[in-house]
């Protein structure tokens, strides 16, 4: 069961992004389990379903981190981040906001609702990979999380 | 009606008032003393010939009983002659005396005096008849009406008297009236001032103070504040003035704030353009980087080395454009972003702008200078983009070159601080001095000097914004020099 568990939930409506995204993640470490998700209104689906203990997902639920566009289409990325950072269960997951805005606004508010990083999306595929890289490099080894069940 | 009006009118009608009683006074005054002279003058006159009655009767008593002693005849002419001049004064006073009872009194006194002079002839007779009893009795009846011709003349004293008391105490009483009239006329005269004087302080400070009130509240800027008084005088026109004055300049604020609400909308909507820019344009430059670098992969070694070439001008092109949106972004946010002034020291600021541009630039090949750079009031973080600017492409400019030299430093001209930075880099032609600051505009060739023609434009907006100038003097191929001033900082 737990080699079925998702590793990394990335949450991005571009389909060129995730594909991009989903290589340079292969590049980085090709045995990833990742789950897409591919609006806001999905992803606060997922996450709250997630949630429940009499949920589908619950068993398999708690990735290691989640990477999170902010411009979703029907839910913001922000709003996602807000449900996250509210939630008991999710709280505790690394959230990597990678978007396209540098908007002080945008970074700002990521930081109030408790983001762990803000990464704005480089334009070359080399600069991606190797953002992508250093994220999977420091949450998902370095970093250390609680112990499960907390 | 108008304010002078309102004054004039109360004070003309007190004016005509007095002098109503100035001359009803000095015309009553003439009467009086004229009335008083009269009075007098009969007074004399009456006098006069009461004493003239006196006397003749006196003359006739005394001739008569001369003659009837003696008999001589001068007497009897002497007696004559008393009587006609008595006649004459009782004529004389006939003119005198009005219906006041002096006429009555004076038909009594000539009937007695004809009774008189007629027991004076019969006793002038008896005696020369020398008829002895009848003289005597005579005589008795002579002096019995004497006695009467005497009251008479008290009558006539007494009723002088009486009618000189009657035309003082009229003349005395006309007086008082005259008095009692001066003060009732005085009087009124003050009670219409008076009133005057009120009517005109309440209308006009009650007005007045609305005026004030209306002028403060404008002035605070109430501009719905109406004053509100009828234009009936020229307090009046001024408030109606007033209310226009507040009138316009609520519609013009109006039109203001409607233009103001459309600024800010229009501010809102290029906020909300950027933002999407900054979005969505970027995300296809990634795809098309992304997927040429994975295509120009999958292609191998192999591939025709002119596809790999175009692959590489595809994934170029992208990344260009991709800074020329950042540049973009970046001129809209330091055109945008509120100045928070304060004051900042030079030094630190550029030493801080070499120390970041150090990874980018070969700071060890070029001779860097700085000199005495004055701490200036601006916004710390605005400044420090307008020196990385200056200084990156005085970097960027003079790297061709072996003695490559950069000067950073200030000048003190009239009493502003210039501040500049120099090098002896590529230069540019003067004649092309006035594209310098336009947005995309290059003067190098993107092949020579990279860049996006973005840098100088955001130079001058970040300096227009602190009120300041910025100028550029340069020769081709012999290096350029920046100068810019600070000046007081304006609220964007």
């Amino acid at each position: 069961m737990h080699n079925q568990s998702v590793e990394i939930l990335l949450i991005e409506d571009n389909p060129d992004d995730e594909e991009l995204a989903l290589l340079a993640l292969e590049e980085y470490r090709p045995s990833n389990r990742i789950k897409v998700l591919r609006d806001g209104a999905e992803a606060l689906d997922y996450l709250s379903r997630s949630c429940e203990p009499a949920g589908p997902n619950f068993t398999q639920f708690k990735p290691k981190l989640i990477l999170l566009d902010l411009k979703l289409p029907k839910v913001s990325g922000l709003e996602v981040l807000r449900f996250i950072k509210g939630n008991a269960i999710t709280r505790t997951i690394p959230v990597v906001v990678l978007t396209s805005s540098r908007e002080d606004r945008d970074i700002i508010e990521s930081y109030d609702l408790g983001v762990n990083s803000y990464i704005v999306k480089p334009v070359t595929f080399e600069q991606l990979v190797e953002a992508v890289r250093q994220i999977g490099m420091y949450w998902l080894l370095l970093n250390q999380p609680p112990a499960a069940g907390h | 009606m108008r304010l002078d009006l309102k004054i004039l009118l109360p004070a003309l009608l007190s004016l005509v008032l007095l002098a109503g009683i100035g001359i009803s006074v000095s015309v009553s005054l003439h009467q009086q003393q004229k009335s008083l002279l009269a009075t007098s003058e009969k007074l004399l006159l009456s006098n006069k010939l009461i004493s003239g009655f006196r006397q003749q009767n006196a003359a006739i008593k005394s001739n008569l009983l001369l003659y009837m002693l003696t008999g001589k005849s001068s007497s009897l002419a002497l007696i004559a002659d008393a009587n006609k001049k008595m006649d004459a004064t009782a004529d004389e006073y006939s003119k005198l005396a009005g219906n006041d009872g002096g006429a009555t009194l004076l038909r009594e006194f000539r009937k007695t005096r004809a009774d008189i002079v007629q027991t004076l002839g019969e006793m002038i007779h008896s005696r020369v008849t020398n008829d002895a009893p009848s003289t005597s009795r005579l005589t008795e009846k002579w002096a019995l009406q004497h006695t009467q011709v005497e009251s008479r003349l008290q009558d006539l004293e007494a009723l002088k008297a009486t009618l000189t008391k009657e035309a003082l105490s009229e003349i005395a009483h006309a007086h008082d009236h005259m008095l009692h009239a001066t003060l009732a006329g005085i009087l009124l005269a003050i009670l219409v001032l008076t009133a005057a004087f009120l009517y005109i302080r309440h209308n006009v400070s009650r007005r007045l103070l609305a005026l004030v009130e209306g002028a403060k509240q404008i002035g605070y800027g109430q501009l719905t504040h109406r004053i509100g008084l009828a234009k009936t005088d020229e307090i009046g026109m001024l408030g109606e003035a007033f209310d226009n004055m507040a009138e316009h300049l609520q519609t013009g604020r109006g039109e203001i704030d409607a233009r103001l609400q459309e600024r800010d909308a229009a501010i809102q909507e290029l906020e909300a353009f950027c933002y999407s820019v900054s979005h969505d344009l970027r995300a296809p430059l990634r795809a098309v980087d992304g997927f040429a670098h994975l295509t120009a992969r999958e292609l191998g070694e192999n591939a025709p080395p002119k596809a790999r070439l175009h692959l590489q001008r595809v994934r170029d092109s992208a990344q260009q454009m991709g800074m020329l949106i950042d540049d973009l972004l970046a001129l809209s946010r330091f055109s945008r972003q509120p100045l928070t002034a304060q004051n900042v020291a030079g030094k630190p600021l550029v030493q801080e702008c070499l120390q970041m541009l150090g990874s980018e630039y070969d700071t060890t090949q070029t001779r860097v200078a700085v000199g005495e750079i004055p701490s200036c009031h601006g916004d710390p973080q605005l400044l420090k983009q307008v020196w990385i600017n200056l200084i990156s492409n005085a970097l960027k400019y003079s790297s061709k070159r072996e003695d490559s030299r950069v000067e950073i430093g200030s000048l003190q001209q009239a009493d502003e601080t210039v501040y500049f930075v120099r090098d002896n880099g590529a230069g540019f032609d003067m004649r092309y001095a006035d594209k310098l600051f336009g947005v995309f505009q290059r003067l190098h060739a993107a092949r020579e000097f990279p860049g996006t023609g973005v840098g100088l434009a955001i130079v001058q907006r970040i300096i227009k914004r602190h009120g300041g100038r910025v100028w550029a003097e340069a020769a081709l191929n012999q290096g350029a020099a920046f100068f810019f001033t600070v000046g007081a900082p304006r609220h964007a």
